[in-house]
């Protein structure tokens, strides 16, 4: 992953819905970095299936968080479509 | 100055990116803190858009956070990314933490363990001065979660920029 080339700015990006990318002080060069492959991907994801059959709390906080989040994006994507809308009337 | 638009930026007010099915991430944290006082207090974190990791109140650096129960009683931040819609595309991704330690030298560094479910993959140190780190995402195939286990110093957590390149 060749991010030297494109990680080198500072300063602020604002993005078109107001919010923004950061204003990262460092280039690549200097930048701690934590790789992750494909196999550690795979062994994380063996881990969690396991980890979900066997914890029932575990399990339970996990559908409710996806339930949480399955509503918030639901909610996320009804005001955009809504925004949307409005915008398409008022041209 | 040049800009490239990340794909998301999640920050504390902003915690949840989903533009379609399979291709969402958002953060949890679990264990912030604030204080009486600015700009630790409340309202200087949230108009900041920070989350406070306090020091005085560190998870334990020696434990195995691959254990549920072990997870549920440290100060973290979760990621939970699902990029699935570009599996078999050869795309990746770069995740940018972006944080503030507030101390400088001879307060100790904040360190955070960034562990994924399958067990450790950085035991990082923040330094007074530093903003950022990068974690490299070689494949999307499949949705994965990663913990970022606060346990010393005390720093802010700004966000995470995630560019699907």
């Amino acid at each position: 992953l060749d991010v030297g080339k494109w990680l080198t700015f500072d300063g602020i990006c604002p993005l078109p819905d107001g919010r923004g990318s950061f204003l990262w002080s460092k280039g690549v060069e200097a930048m701690p970095i934590i790789r992750v492959n494909a196999k550690q991907l795979e062994e994380a994801n063996k881990a969690r299936a396991a980890a979900l059959l066997k914890n029932e709390q575990l399990r339970a906080h996990e559908e409710q968080r996806q339930r949480f989040v399955l509503e918030a994006m639901a909610t996320k994507l009804k005001s955009e479509h809504i925004a949307a809308d409005g915008k398409e009337q008022s041209l | 100055m040049s800009c490239l638009e990340a794909t998301f930026t999640l920050t504390p007010r902003s915690p949840l990116y989903s533009k379609a099915p399979h291709e969402s991430a958002y953060i949890t944290a679990f264990g912030v803190d604030f204080q009486c006082f600015s700009p630790l207090d409340f309202s200087s974190l949230y108009a900041t858009n920070r989350f406070l990791f306090d020091g005085e109140f560190p998870g334990t650096p020696g434990l195995d956070y691959t254990k549920y129960d072990n997870l549920t009683k440290a100060p973290a931040l979760w990621f939970t990314g699902d990029f699935t819609a570009y599996a078999g595309t050869q795309k990746q991704l770069a995740l940018i933490c972006g944080f503030d330690v507030l101390s400088p030298p001879p307060a100790a560094p904040a360190r955070v363990l960034v562990y994924s479910d399958a067990g450790l993959l950085s035991d990082q140190t923040l330094l007074y001065g530093d903003s950022q780190f990068l974690i490299e995402i070689d494949s999307l195939n499949l949705p994965f979660t990663l913990y970022f286990i606060h346990v010393a110093g005390t720093w802010l957590f700004r966000g995470l920029s995630g560019y699907v390149v």
